[in-house]
């Protein structure tokens, strides 16, 4: 059982619902515990970090504090990309010197030692004990869905803060939804800006990059695009009808949690994890599910090996009807006579230098 | 920047001579006026020296190679281009960068800092104007300015964000006022509209949010 300090987030119980009930269904399945940080605030996002710099550092760092003292030795779990980072980018702050975490203390005034680490959806799901439970306890498996995982920015970026597998091609959503028997595409969009709160303060940048997205997803061949952000979820989901209506494009592709996609492998319904409250229709990732243990389909080489097989039985067949006419041409002969035999034979020798 | 200005100004910005040695505007292959690079004043060279050390960044670093203004999803929305505000930095023009929309613009995803091959922290550099252009006075994109202090009052004032406030209050001072109503109606049926938490200890946020107002003006 892994244990983490819990920090929703405020879109955890509105834009984001979908995710905290996926968290909250897939969390027990994985081994893993969760236990809110009591009376934990706003991390400041953006909108803190734009407008001053000091207010951006201490705001997190208060709920770290309160985890510190009430869940010690945990590490905080931040759902949201954006309080990731925003979180990540005080903890990394505090413990760069003894000046920093003193700013931070005369700040925020209360006791605090930068000892806890922050994690994201990816860090959460990515350990080993994790991938185990996932694989021990999942009861149904994706078969032939083809999947655009799509990171955005807080996941990766800043580098030095998010400390992806890779910035510009990270593969941990890819092993997760591999697991689960997905697909996953190669696509060049995966760490692009979904245009972030821009869609609020200039939409028509906003709904390009958004369009930009999803556009990409679609031409390498996606059926599904699978975030962890719920801003980045936002953007896509619920402004695919604007992106049709703006640009006259005709996307309709469901956009899901991957916390979801593992929910439902887990054998989640619906409304356990969060399906029913999409903006575009979702359930329908419910229909396409197999069950685990059955059987795998076709891969590209066992394709080939099949189709190799079947063309050597083939010609194998025809070689063994050949040879049964001329058996039968033979015995056909035989009846006729010797004496015709003997030249039936020399023609046919002919034929096969001919 | 006023509105009339637009015209002109990207004038200077398409004509400009890539290598930013002299500042120009060109009318038909006719040079009009060139920015006297001598009249730059010492106050704001020092002001851009503050600026860039707050920042954490060595202007001199940029070689104007442009693969942080390639890769910015935002670049054809902005006024200058992200390389465009360092070059206006190196030579001394403040004033042009504060009033800038592009700081404004910046959707903060940090793709610029991660390409940057002299590894400059561009992104971090475009904060701190807009945190400078607030600071004195600025305000080249109200609408994202409003957006921030709408934010940071529900902050202060419930300790968390309540989602659904901020963007109806956001429409009512912006003017858009039927911005996102069409998604209201799912938003209320799938539960998203609940009135937002508020938190326990508010004091709590509300003088930490002062003690870091005070801490920023000290220094």
């Amino acid at each position: 059982m892994t244990k983490y300090a819990y920090f929703p987030g405020c879109s955890a119980h509105s834009t984001g619902i979908s995710q905290t009930i996926s968290v909250d269904y897939i969390a027990p399945r994985l081994d893993i515990e969760l236990t809110e940080i009591p009376d934990w605030s706003c991390c400041g996002t953006s909108a803190v970090k734009l407008t001053n710099m000091d207010m951006a550092l201490a705001l997190p760092a208060r709920s770290l504090a309160i985890s510190e003292r009430e869940l010690p030795g945990q590490d905080v779990f931040a759902p949201c990309a954006g309080c990731f980072q925003s979180l990540k980018t005080s903890a990394e702050f505090s413990k760069e010197s003894d000046e920093n975490l003193a700013k931070i203390k005369r700040m925020i005034d209360m006791p605090y030692e930068a000892s806890v680490d922050v994690v994201n959806v990816l860090d959460v799901l990515n350990t080993d004990e994790a991938k185990e439970a996932l694989k021990a306890n999942m009861k149904y498996r994706l078969q032939g869905i083809k999947v655009a995982c799509y990171y955005g920015c807080a996941l990766v970026r800043p580098e030095k803060i998010c400390d992806p597998d890779s910035v510009e091609n990270p593969q941990v959503m890819e092993n997760l939804v591999k697991i689960i028997g997905g697909d996953p595409i190669d696509w060049p969009f995966k760490v692009e800006c979904c245009g972030a709160s821009n869609h609020i303060t200039i939409p028509e940048a906003g709904k390009k990059l958004s369009k930009n997205i999803i556009e990409n997803a679609v031409d390498n061949g996606a059926d599904i695009i699978v975030t962890a952000c719920p801003l980045c979820w936002m953007n896509l989901d619920m402004r695919e009808d604007e992106i049709n209506k703006k640009f006259g494009t005709n996307f309709d592709i469901p956009v899901y949690y991957i916390t979801e996609l593992l929910g439902a492998a887990l054998g989640g319904n619906a409304t356990e994890i969060g399906l029913d409250r999409h903006f575009r229709p979702a359930e329908g990732l419910l229909t396409k599910l197999v069950d685990k243990d059955a059987p795998l389909p076709e891969t590209e080489e066992e394709k080939k090996a099949r189709l190799r097989k079947e063309a050597a039985a083939k010609k194998a067949a025809e070689k063994k009807a050949a040879k049964a006419a001329e058996v039968a041409e033979g015995a056909d002969a035989d009846a006729d006579g010797a004496a015709d035999a003997a030249p039936a034979t020399a023609d046919k020798k002919d034929e096969v230098k001919a | 920047m006023r509105d009339g200005d637009v015209a002109p100004r990207m004038r200077i910005r398409s004509s400009r001579d890539l290598t930013g040695s002299v500042e120009k505007i060109v009318e038909k292959g006719v040079i009009v006026q060139a920015d006297d690079l001598s009249k730059i004043k010492d106050s704001d060279r020092e002001a851009i020296a503050e600026l860039a050390q707050r920042a954490g960044v060595n202007l001199k670093d940029c070689y104007q190679c442009g693969k942080c203004s390639a890769g910015c999803p935002m670049g054809e929305f902005m006024d200058l281009l992200p390389r465009q505000v360092i070059r206006d930095l190196q030579l001394g023009f403040l004033e042009d960068v504060l009033n800038a929309k592009t700081p404004w613009i910046c959707a903060g995803c940090n793709v610029c800092s991660c390409r940057c091959p002299q590894e400059i922290d561009v992104a971090t550099l475009m904060q701190e104007v807009r945190r400078t252009s607030k600071a004195t006075g600025h305000q080249p994109y109200p609408e994202a300015d409003k957006f921030d202090d709408i934010f940071i009052g529900n902050v202060r004032k419930f300790g968390t964000s309540h989602e659904v406030g901020l963007a109806m209050k956001f429409n009512m001072s912006s003017g858009h006022l039927f911005q996102d109503v069409g998604n209201s109606t799912k938003m209320l049926k799938h539960g998203m509209l609940k009135k937002g938490r508020n938190i326990e200890h508010i004091d709590e946020v509300q003088k930490l949010m002062d003690r870091a107002l005070k801490e920023s003006e000290e220094k």
